[in-house]
């Protein structure tokens, strides 16, 4: 009997038969709202949403990593919140197996641009891409959902306009968003930095620092 | 943050005495300087005598492929190999140089297993790739091994390498995805005539490789070869800088394997001094501050001073090489207290932009002494570097 293994909050579970091991997608139904259906009725999602938001989209990240896989299209719409207020990441069609050939074309960029990394907006990095990629989706995740509003979209909303504001335009603090604390704004200017290295090198470090700003909320809360 | 104490010839009693009296905590070892069974003597003794001693390996590996190297004790060394190009680096026989490296560094109390590597002279050329390749093997052999040790990935590298921004900041993204706990550094000097003194450009550069490394990735950082740019490293976050007292164990002595460096010789004696962040000769260059009546100025307030003061030449004989070298460590572990005391890099280097406010206020100050210094490197053209290299790295960091 092949042992499955479900894979967190991704719609995917590994299976390990003779030769090793394999990557099952499975189709779940989902009873819940897009995070996009959330912002579009709520304009701003409350911090501590996201910030459990941030820590489903962590692990979903570190997942596919662990197959050596990265998502490429982390972004509101295929963020579903169920009804036990949980996050599934949706929409693996356009997966990248770092270890194999890749269904969709090389000189291809897949995703959606406003939510592209930097590295993401040249085709020719493709190979090189790594999870840190979809670290910076999550952050430009994050920043839309605590401001409802992508800040990388320009007012014209051309591709060729939001490619060179993904490239250029720098974020600085403060954000001014309520309810967000110094470390929270920290972490999601870390997401967004525009160079790999200067992210988080491990989804744990991120899971770790999210973690302990929610504990910090909830120590003010309580 | 600490100082370490750079292995080399005839410094085993000056470590003792280091390690004794607190200036330095720990050692780097060279099997350029020793045999195996030597090294893994002298190893075994440090570690019983100094049980919370740091102590690493620096492979040297990266002589290897110098052509007609002066490899010093490396032969000896079953993992070296003499003349090695860069056919020499397939899968196979990067691990078959890892086997033997690894297997050597485990039978010894080391607090880390040092990959080997090679020397980069541009993050874009092949070099640096098989760099990455040794430390992915070592990564690989202490798994597969079961060897319950840290492992620090070796890079070596020219300072001219730091240069080209684009190669350096790829090869940042690749470095930063291994899954090791820390890096053990050597770089090469441009101009080692003129050391301390380096390009401000590639400085900046080095203190964002440094940042990057340390504080936002938090590896551990370890860096050979350093003298007074260990205060900068340590600065941006930097765990621990070798450092010995003799020229070649001041700054990585390229031309010593590549047989081409000075032969021995006698070194003049020389101070450091806390506020200039530098050293100078005792003769003619603390007794012509003497002279000029700015001694207390430089002094750095040791307690091994007073053999110095108030005539410099007078107690050069009682400033022997061994006290020279533990004021020195003394010297650059109180620096590096100093700069490391927020854990915040924007306070760091608040605090060392005073640090060199205030040297520079002093070498003002020596101008109107018409100081003349026996080497250029005692000036104040290296904090004037450091100025700059600082501007550089804000810079970096905003864009």
């Amino acid at each position: 009997m092949p042992q499955l293994v479900k894979l967190g909050p991704v719609p995917m579970s590994l299976i390990y038969i003779d030769d090793g091991p394999k990557i099952v997608y499975t189709e779940e139904w989902i009873d819940g709202k897009s995070l996009r259906e959330i912002i579009k009725s709520q304009g701003r999602v409350p911090v501590s949403d996201v910030l459990r938001m941030a820590i489903d989209m962590t692990k979903a990240i570190e997942t596919l990593w662990s197959v050596s896989k990265i998502h490429r299209d982390v972004k509101p719409e295929n963020i579903i919140r169920r009804s036990d207020g949980s996050f599934v990441l949706l929409d693996l069609g356009f997966a990248l197996d770092l270890d194999d050939i890749s269904l969709t074309g090389s000189d291809k960029i897949c995703g959606t641009v406003p939510y592209y990394s930097p590295e993401q907006t040249n085709p020719a990095n493709k190979r090189k891409l790594d999870f840190r990629s979809d670290l910076y989706s999550l952050g430009v995740v994050m920043l839309e959902a605590l401001t409802g509003s992508n800040p990388f979209l320009p007012r014209d909303g051309s591709i060729e306009e939001t490619v060179r504001s993904i490239q250029t335009k720098e974020i600085r603090r403060p954000l001014n968003i309520r309810d967000v604390s110094p470390d929270l704004e920290t972490l999601v200017l870390r997401l967004l930095a525009k160079e790999p290295h200067l992210r988080f090198r491990s989804c744990k470090m991120l899971l770790d620092s999210l973690n302990m700003i929610k504990e910090g909320m909830v120590g003010e809360s309580g | 943050m600490s100082i370490l104490s750079q292995h080399g010839f005839q410094t085993e009693n000056i470590t003792e005495s280091g390690l004794n009296k607190g200036c330095i905590e720990g050692v780097i070892l060279s099997p350029y300087q020793s045999g195996p069974d030597d090294l893994k003597e002298y190893a075994r003794n440090l570690r019983s005598n100094h049980k919370k001693a740091t102590l690493l390996f620096d492979p040297h590996f990266y002589i290897s492929t110098i052509t007609n190297a002066n490899d010093g004790h490396l032969t000896d060394y079953d993992y070296y190999k003499s003349h090695l190009d860069m056919t020499c680096f397939s899968p196979n026989l990067i691990q078959d140089y890892v086997r033997k490296l690894v297997k050597f560094q485990s039978i010894i109390d080391f607090d880390a297993i040092v990959s080997p590597s090679i020397m980069i002279g541009d993050f874009s050329e092949y070099q640096a790739l098989v760099t990455i390749q040794l430390g992915q093997a070592t990564i690989e052999q202490i798994k597969e091994n079961k060897i319950d040790k840290p492992v620090l990935i070796s890079l070596t590298f020219e300072e001219s390498a730091l240069d080209n921004w684009d190669a350096l900041k790829n090869f940042l993204n690749s470095i930063t995805l291994l899954d090791v706990v820390g890096f053990f550094i050597n770089v090469r000097l441009k101009d080692t005539t003129s050391y301390p003194v380096c390009d401000p450009d590639s400085l900046g550069n080095l203190m964002y490789f440094t940042y990057v490394l340390s504080n936002v990735n938090k590896f551990k950082t370890f860096f050979g070869y350093t003298d007074f740019i260990s205060v900068l490293l340590h600065a941006f976050g930097a765990t621990a800088a070798g450092n010995g007292w003799s020229t070649s164990l001041r700054h990585f002595p390229m031309l010593k394997f590549e047989g081409k460096g000075p032969k021995g010789g006698r070194q003049s004696s020389r101070y450091s001094s806390v506020h200039l962040l530098n050293s100078m000769t005792v003769v003619p260059d603390l007794q012509s501050i003497a002279d000029a009546g700015f001694l207390q100025d430089v002094l750095s307030g040791s307690s091994y001073d007073k053999a110095l003061s108030p005539n410099p030449s007078a107690g050069m004989a009682s400033w022997s090489r061994e006290i020279s070298c533990l004021h020195h460590w003394e010297i650059l572990s109180n620096l590096a207290r100093k700069v490391t005391k927020d854990k915040n890099v924007n306070a760091r280097i608040s605090v060392l932009k005073g640090l060199i406010k205030n040297g520079l206020d002093i070498y003002s100050k020596l101008d109107q002494g018409d100081i003349v210094w026996k080497q250029p490197s005692s000036d104040n053209r290296n904090l004037l570097c450091w100025q700059q290299a600082i501007d550089k790295f804000e810079k970096r960091l905003k864009t």
